[in-house]
């Protein structure tokens, strides 16, 4: 069909309740080299495995916001089966602000999306990981995520690479979980988990309490 | 019986229930009135039915009331065939008073028999065989007609089809509970026992009063064996654990060297422990519900989990709960299939249900399906037995009185059973839809709280989710319509039996061609006197649209739209405002971004589009989606609309003019005019 991005029967044909994720990554000039290398092979790792799991796969949608230079949104929110994963490459700033607005707006409007289709979702994750620090003001994005996660409408799962992370800038934008550095750079440890919660998460209906699993695997406990 | 010696040897009666029972149809047009003219009898019917059958054509819902218009055209037809006689008395307006005091009167002269679907009615006739002091020769016989359209024997009240359930997993329960609103206690048990074939005993569990306390007492264990260890059971004795089946949150299964299955806990608790003994101490034997065995304990006697047998297939999300996973698993199926699985698991949770166990966490992962008549409950260690709770639960099967409530904190009583069995018949018979999803709404914990169940009945439109759900609801019949809006919107809760007999009656109608075979059909019910083709003015494709709905759309110069075009159209439009929504929240501000990040002069990714980019491409492509179909992107929006007005008359498109034809006035003045006779 020629229009296949645009008219997405899934939307209708799945009763399955969704929960939209979206990772707003960081792919500054910082991130060249070692890092955006495992983050590449992390992100492809977690699409595998939600592709894998037949019941994530039907729940899971996600959406990938960069902000390197520019802010993009290089993938977008589609039924799994239909998406291809990009390799991101490393440029410029660290427009993390812009980057969260525009990830609250998505979010924003896929939500309106299955509301208006009649199809059940969770409250949205949102996987904000950072090098470094924002190049762009974020009192705004911050305002917006503390409010929503405050009204249970959000869960953020703030993540530090690297020593240059500024983790103070990080918890602006989560009131309630403390932001976690990732383990030197073990991206496929964090992505693995990521898509286990997903699963465990779409086996609980909206609106049930459901914790994450622990974190150790991936987060560096000294800090 | 043979009918005609039936008709021979009886005064037969037949009540209105039958008149109107959809399933009685070929039975009453065709084999009965043949029977009686080759017998030359005549059935007898009271001066109630008609009354009752000229209320239904007037008052009654657009099912019934075509029903009984069928029912006044027959009788009509019964008399001009001269095989039919109206008994009246008019003194009498309570009519079935009158015919029972009339049986009463008559039972030692004549050989009686009554026709009724109505089981308590059927009761009361069934008694006169034991009441007075004459014992009479003749016996009046009780009969019905059965889904499949033949005629059965009611057996002290009890239904064929029951009595093979109750011989099945001997019980008895939930009809005797039926009774008890027309009889005493001591007639109720002594008729069970004369109904009953020889069976087991069921063994009922008391009913919970309160939670037991000290529940996460935890037993000490020193060591709890896995994969290549062996355990202690006391019923199969040692056994090797074989390979891990899979992990949960509260411990791991393994395939065992006897191939029975053995649940091994990470911690044992004084609960689990208590609730085990319980459970193994009521005599329990029903297939494909996976009952613990036997304790199973380590090296030093400590116990750390149980024995039960093998479930097999896939947990019900999983096998068919998506189009394309039923479609995978299930090629074949269709929506018979569908309802009889709904009855495959119904069976087994009266079975429980007959001895007072309450499930809990009924849901699509612990019921595992191999085929429609093949099913396995596992988790049913979780299930509440006595004191101790089911611990866990999920919203979506949670009635509205407990959501919010924590699981391990109270017992569940039946009403609360009952609500999650309406929800898993629902989206047994919706593949995966919970009830209460819908457009617009809260979460479906509120929604739940609300009753705002979305599906149009009655006067109530709804607003159901799009697509495909609207239309397998509008091809349920009536009563199964009635009993789930009775289950959401009103919150009326009906019991296991109250769901079986709803679904072998949909399953007949459907065996019968009288509703609906496809689990995933295309559109709205349209009837076939109502239906006109028409041609989609999107796609060209030809498809059937009710009469009146034509007609409201030429008056109005609007297009025909069919479902896949205005589905499409819908989609179309949500996704487009989605992306809008988006891309015009930041416009400036990423244009500006961009220019800025030139400056920096590193490359972009080629595959990577900037977000107005993206949203631009995503308006050229929904434009060029709309040129490409014939119709302009007006006609598109029309169609949305005219969605709208669609779906807000989609209960079933069948409309019948309310004032009753020439032919049943006659019919009517006849029996009158017997009446006064």
């Amino acid at each position: 069909m020629a229009n296949l991005e645009l008219f997405d029967q899934d939307l209708i044909d799945n009763p399955s309740a969704r929960v939209p994720v979206c990772l707003v990554l960081d792919t500054s000039g910082s991130m060249s080299g070692d890092k955006i290398d495992e983050l590449n092979r992390g992100v492809q790792l977690f699409f595998n495995e939600v592709r894998e799991d037949e019941m994530a796969s039907l729940s899971a949608e996600i959406s990938i916001i960069t902000f390197g230079g520019t802010v993009q949104q290089v993938v977008e929110f589609a039924n799994i089966e239909n998406q291809t994963v990009p390799n991101l490459t490393p440029t410029g700033r660290t427009p993390m602000g812009e980057a969260v607005n525009l990830a609250l707006d998505v979010l924003e409007a896929r939500k309106k999306t299955y509301a208006s289709l009649g199809v059940d979702y969770y409250q949205p994750w949102l996987v904000l990981m950072t090098d470094g620090a924002p190049t762009d003001d974020i009192t705004g994005a911050a305002r917006r995520t503390s409010e929503l996660i405050q009204n249970n409408k959000l869960t953020i799962f703030p993540i530090g690479i690297g020593a240059e992370a500024h983790m103070p800038t990080l918890q602006q934008f989560s009131p309630k979980l403390p932001p976690v550095k990732l383990k030197g750079l073990n991206f496929n440890e964090f992505f693995l988990w990521l898509s286990q919660s997903i699963t465990m998460k779409s086996q609980s209906t909206p609106g049930e309490d459901v914790k994450a699993l622990p974190i150790n695997p991936w987060a560096d406990l000294t800090l | 019986m043979e009918l005609k010696a039936l008709l021979d040897k009886y005064i037969v009666f037949i009540d209105t229930s039958t008149w109107l029972y959809p399933e009685a149809n070929d039975w009453i047009t065709e084999q009965l009135p043949q029977a009686l003219k080759e017998s030359e009898k005549r059935v007898r019917i009271s001066g109630k039915v008609v009354e009752e059958v000229t209320k239904h054509i007037k008052n009654g819902d657009e099912a019934l009331s075509k029903q009984a218009k069928q029912t006044a055209q027959l009788l009509n037809q019964y008399h001009k065939d001269e095989i039919i006689e109206v008994y009246q008395d008019p003194d009498d307006p309570f009519q079935d008073q009158a015919i029972l005091a009339m049986f009463m009167k008559y039972r030692t002269k004549f050989p009686l028999a009554m026709v009724t679907q109505d089981r308590n009615f059927a009761l009361d006739v069934e008694n006169l065989n034991k009441q007075g002091s004459v014992q009479s020769t003749n016996t009046i016989l009780v009969f019905y007609i059965d889904i499949f359209g033949k005629l059965m024997r009611w057996d002290y009240g009890v239904k064929e089809h029951e009595k093979r359930m109750q011989s099945s997993h001997s019980s008895h329960q939930g009809q005797a509970g039926d009774r008890n609103e027309r009889s005493d206690r001591n007639d109720k048990s002594e008729r069970s026992e004369k109904s009953s074939k020889p069976k087991e005993k069921i063994v009922a569990l008391p009913l919970g009063t309160k939670v037991e306390t000290g529940l996460d007492t935890e037993l000490p264990v020193s060591h709890f064996p896995s994969e290549g260890e062996s355990v202690r059971t006391d019923a199969f004795g040692e056994l090797q654990l074989m390979k891990e089946l899979g992990k949960g949150g509260e411990g791991s299964v393994f395939l065992t060297s006897n191939g029975m299955v053995c649940k091994i806990y990470t911690k044992m608790t004084k609960a689990r422990y208590e609730k085990l003994k319980l459970m193994l101490d009521i005599p329990f034997n029903k297939e494909g519900i996976c009952w613990p065995q036997s304790l199973a304990y380590n090296s030093k006697g400590e116990c750390i989990g149980y024995m039960m047998s093998a479930a097999s297939g896939k947990v019900m999300q999983l096998s068919m709960f998506h189009k394309k996973l039923l479609e995978k698993n299930f090629p074949h199926w269709n929506r018979g299939h569908l309802v009889e699985l709904a009855l495959t698991i119904l069976d087994k949770i009266k079975y429980l249900h007959d001895r007072n166990i309450i499930i809990g966490d009924i849901n699509p992962f612990n019921i595992m399906i191999k085929d429609y008549n093949e099913v396995y409950f596992v988790d049913t260690d979780s299930y509440q037995i006595v004191n101790y709770p089911c611990p866990v639960g999920t919203i979506n099967f949670t009635p509205p009185e407990a959501q919010g409530m924590r699981y391990h904190e109270y017992l569940r009583t039946f009403e609360h059973e009952q609500f999650a069995v309406a929800t898993l018949v629902f989206m047994t018979l919706m593949p995966g839809k919970p009830p209460y999803a819908q457009q617009g709404g809260g979460t479906p914990g509120e929604n739940i709280k609300n009753m705002e169940f979305p599906y149009p009945f009655g006067d109530s439109k709804g607003n159901a989710p799009d697509g495909v759900w609207r239309y397998i609801w509008s091809h349920f019949t009536y009563k199964l319509k009635e009993k789930f809006y009775q289950a959401f919107a009103e919150n009326k809760r009906f019991s296991t039996d109250d769901w079986i007999q709803m679904l072998e009656s949909y399953l007949y109608a459907i065996k019968r061609g009288h509703s609906n075979d496809e689990i995933w059909p295309m559109s709205n019910k349209v009837s076939e006197e109502n239906a006109v083709e028409v041609t989609c003015n999107q796609c060209s494709s030809q498809f059937v649209m009710h009469e009146e709905k034509k007609n409201d759309l030429d008056a109005q110069g609007k297009f025909y739209i069919c479902n896949a075009c205005l589905m499409k159209n819908k989609l179309t439009r949500v996704q487009r405002d989605e992306a809008a929504a988006t891309s015009s929240a930041a416009t400036g501000k990423s244009q500006a971004t961009t220019r800025r990040t030139s400056s920096f002069g590193t490359n972009t990714a080629a595959k990577t589009t900037t977000r107005s980019a993206t949203s631009a491409a995503m308006q050229a492509r929904a434009r060029a989606n709309s040129r490409s179909s014939t119709a302009s992107s007006s006609s598109a929006r029309m169609g949305a609309s005219g969605n709208a007005a669609h779906t807000s008359s989609s209960t079933p498109v069948v409309v019948f003019t309310p004032k009753p034809p020439g032919l049943l006035m006659q019919g009517i003045k006849f029996i009158a005019s017997k009446i006064k006779k």
